[in-house]
C-alpha cells in the first residue's frame, strides 16, 4: 500500500524541487552556501535558470525527435519482407552509434558542423537511436502471428496492417525505448556544453573551472531531477 | 460454387499440394480432413490466396481468384481461425466491425449489423459490444471470431481448424452453433479439420487428404461405408465407426410411428431430431429396449427399438 504511492511520491518531491530551483535558485543559497570556498558565488547567475533548462530539454527533444523517426522508420523497414535483409546491417550501425562515446562524436563534429548546438544534436541522435531501434522491432515482432494472419486474411492492406494493427499493439515497448532514449540524453546532453551547447552543461563546466563545487552540484543536481521527472512523466502518458 | 482446378504447391523441393481437384456448391458445408501436414491447410489458404499456387486455378461462381485485387478479394471471402487472432486493442465492435470498415459502409450500417451478429451468435450486445478479447473465455472469443469472418455478409466462409484449441463441450456447442448458422444464412463454408468425428458431423461433403494428394471425395454416409483403401479407411475405420455412421441418422428416420393417443410421455423419451448415437446412449443409460418419440411439441409420435438403431450401424454389403 505504502509503497504504490511511494512511487508517486518520489517523483513528485523531485517536480517540486525541480519547480522551486528554476523559479527562484536563490532559496537554496544557503544549502549551496556550504560547497562554496572562499567566498566564491553559491548561484550561478550568468543566466536565468528557466532559460538554461529551456534549452537544456530542448536540444534533448530535437534530437529524439530525430532519432525516434529515424529509428522507427528503420525498424519498420527492417521488419518488412523487402526490407528484411537489411536487418543485420541496421543492427551493427545503431550497435555502433550506441558504442560511439558521445564525447569523440563531439570532436569529430566541431570541425564540420562548428560549437554551438549542432555538434551535440549529432551526437544525441545517434546515441539514442539504439533503444528506440531495438524496441520497435522487438515491439513490431511480438505482433501474435494470428492476429497478423488475420487481418491478412480479412483484406487490411500492408499499410493498413501497419498502422491499424502492427503500430498500435507495437506502440508500448517502442514507446518504453523512447523512455529510456531520453533519459540517457537528457544526462548525455549536459557535456554539449563543452562545445558551446547551452544547457545544464554550462553551469557544471563553470564549477569545474573554477573549482566551485556549489556549481557543480546545481548543476548535477537539476540534471538528475530533470531525468526523474521526465522519466515518470513519458510513463504516465505511455500506452498501457 | 468454388472450382479448384489441378492445384499444385511447391514449397521448395516439396510438393505441399499435389494436383488437387475440388467441386464446392453454393451453399454446401465442405471439411477438409487430413493430419497435420498433408496440404489441408495451404490448400483453404489459397484460396483467399494467402498462398498463391505454384500452378493451376481457383474460380469462385466462375470468376478466377486472380481476376479481383486480392485485398477485395479477401474481404468478400470471410476467414476464421484456430488462434481466432481477435486484435487485442480493439474491443468486441471493432472487431466485428473490420471488414465492413474497410468496405465503407454507414456508421447505422455497421451498427445494426454487429448487433445482428452478436445476437446470431446468442451474445448480448450490451455485454459484449464494449468488453475487450482478453475478457472473454476461448469459446466466446471464437464465436466473436466467427462473428467477424461473417460480417460483411460474405457468401463463402473458410475456417481453418477454428474449434482445435477448444474444450470438448464448447467445441461440440460451436459446431452446432455453425450447423444452425450455415443452414440460417445458407452460405458456403470450407473447414479445415484433423477431426473425422468433426467432419462427419459438420460436413454435407467431406475431402480427404493425406501427403499432398485429394484421395477421396465424399458425403459422409458414403465416406464411412465405402472409404478407399489405405488412408481414408485408416481415417474413418476406427472403433467408432459405427457410432459416427449412427450420428447421421435421425431418429424421425427410423422409428415406427404411431397416433398419438394423448398420453402423457413418460419420465425418458427421445426427441425426434436426436441422432441415433444419442439415442442409444439415452437407450444404454435408462436399460430400455425401446424408448417413445415425441416430437418439438412434446407430442408422442413414435417409438424406436434398441434393435432398429443397432441394424443402422451395421456395416452394409
Amino acid at each position: 500500500m505504502i509503497l504504490r504511492y511511494l512511487k508517486f511520491v518520489f517523483p513528485l518531491t523531485a517536480l517540486i524541487l525541480l519547480v522551486l530551483m528554476i523559479v527562484d535558485i536563490e532559496l537554496f543559497s544557503g544549502f549551496f552556501g556550504y560547497f562554496s570556498k572562499n567566498s566564491a558565488p553559491a548561484i550561478y547567475v550568468r543566466d536565468h535558470y528557466a532559460n538554461i533548462v529551456g534549452w537544456h530539454l530542448f536540444t534533448v527533444f530535437i534530437a529524439s525527435v530525430g532519432a525516434t523517426i529515424v529509428a522507427v522508420s528503420v525498424g519498420v523497414f527492417v521488419t518488412r519482407p523487402a526490407g528484411e535483409a537489411f536487418m543485420p546491417l541496421a543492427k551493427m550501425l545503431a550497435n555502433l552509434g550506441q558504442t560511439f562515446p558521445p564525447i569523440a562524436v563531439l570532436a569529430l563534429c566541431v570541425p564540420l558542423v562548428g560549437f554551438g548546438m549542432e555538434p551535440i544534436l549529432v551526437a544525441l541522435f545517434l546515441y539514442g537511436l539504439l533503444p528506440i531501434f531495438e524496441n520497435t522491432i522487438t515491439g513490431l515482432q511480438q505482433v501474435p502471428k494470428p492476429v497478423l494472419e488475420a487481418a491478412r486474411g480479412m483484406g487490411l492492406t500492408q499499410g493498413q496492417r501497419l498502422f491499424n494493427v502492427e503500430l498500435p499493439l507495437a506502440m508500448p515497448v517502442i514507446v518504453a525505448g523512447i523512455r529510456v532514449s531520453v533519459v540517457i540524453n537528457i544526462g548525455t546532453v549536459a557535456i554539449g556544453s563543452t562545445v558551446a551547447a547551452k544547457g545544464l552543461g554550462e553551469v557544471i563546466i563553470a564549477g569545474l573551472l573554477t573549482d566551485n563545487m556549489a556549481f557543480v552540484l546545481q548543476g548535477g543536481i537539476m540534471v538528475a531531477l530533470l531525468a526523474i521527472v521526465i522519466d515518470k512523466a513519458i510513463e504516465i502518458i505511455s500506452p498501457s | 460454387m468454388i472450382e479448384l482446378q489441378n492445384l499444385n504447391k511447391l514449397f521448395n523441393q516439396t510438393h505441399a499440394v499435389d494436383d488437387v481437384s475440388l467441386l464446392v456448391n453454393s451453399g454446401e458445408f465442405c471439411m477438409l480432413i487430413g493430419s497435420s501436414g498433408c496440404g489441408k491447410s495451404t490448400t483453404l489458404r489459397m484460396i483467399n490466396r494467402l498462398i498463391e499456387p505454384t500452378s493451376g486455378s481457383i474460380s469462385i461462381n466462375g470468376e478466377d481468384v486472380k481476376s479481383v485485387p486480392v485485398e477485395d478479394l479477401r474481404r468478400k471471402i470471410g476467414y476464421a481461425i484456430q488462434g481466432v487472432g481477435l486484435f487485442p486493442h480493439q474491443d468486441i465492435f471493432e472487431n466485428i466491425a473490420t471488414v465492413p470498415k474497410l468496405l465503407k459502409w454507414s456508421k447505422t450500417e455497421i451498427e445494426q449489423r454487429v448487433e445482428e451478429l452478436l445476437t446470431l451468435f446468442h451474445l448480448d450486445y450490451e455485454t459484449f459490444a464494449h468488453k475487450f478479447p482478453h475478457q472473454l473465455s476461448g469459446g466466446q472469443q471464437q464465436r466473436v471470431g466467427v462473428a467477424r469472418a461473417l460480417a460483411a455478409r460474405p457468401e463463402l466462409l473458410l475456417m481453418d481448424e477454428p474449434f482445435g484449441a477448444l474444450d470438448a463441450i464448447t467445441r461440440n456447442y460451436l459446431q452446432d452453433e455453425m450447423l444452425r448458422i450455415q443452414k440460417q444464412l445458407n452460405i458456403t463454408i470450407i473447414m479445415v479439420t484433423h477431426d473425422i468425428e468433426e467432419a462427419v458431423k459438420l460436413g454435407d461433403k467431406i475431402a480427404v487428404m493425406d501427403k499432398g494428394k485429394l484421395l477421396q471425395v465424399a458425403s459422409p454416409i458414403e465416406l464411412m461405408r465405402n472409404p478407399r483403401d489405405g488412408f481414408v479407411r485408416e481415417l474413418v475405420g476406427g472403433d467408432d465407426r459405427a457410432l459416427n455412421l449412427l450420428s447421421l441418422v435421425k431418429v424421425e428416420d427410423v422409428m415406427t410411428p404411431i397416433a398419438d393417443i394423448g398420453k402423457k410421455p413418460q419420465s425418458q423419451h427421445l426427441s425426434d431430431k436426436d441422432n441415433l448415437r444419442d439415442a442409444l446412449s439415452r437407450l444404454l443409460w435408462v436399460g430400455e429396449s425401446s424408448l417413445p418419440v415425441i416430437n418439438s411439441e412434446g407430442k408422442i409420435i413414435g417409438n424406436v427399438a434398441l434393435v432398429d438403431i443397432l441394424a443402422k450401424g451395421k456395416k452394409q454389403k
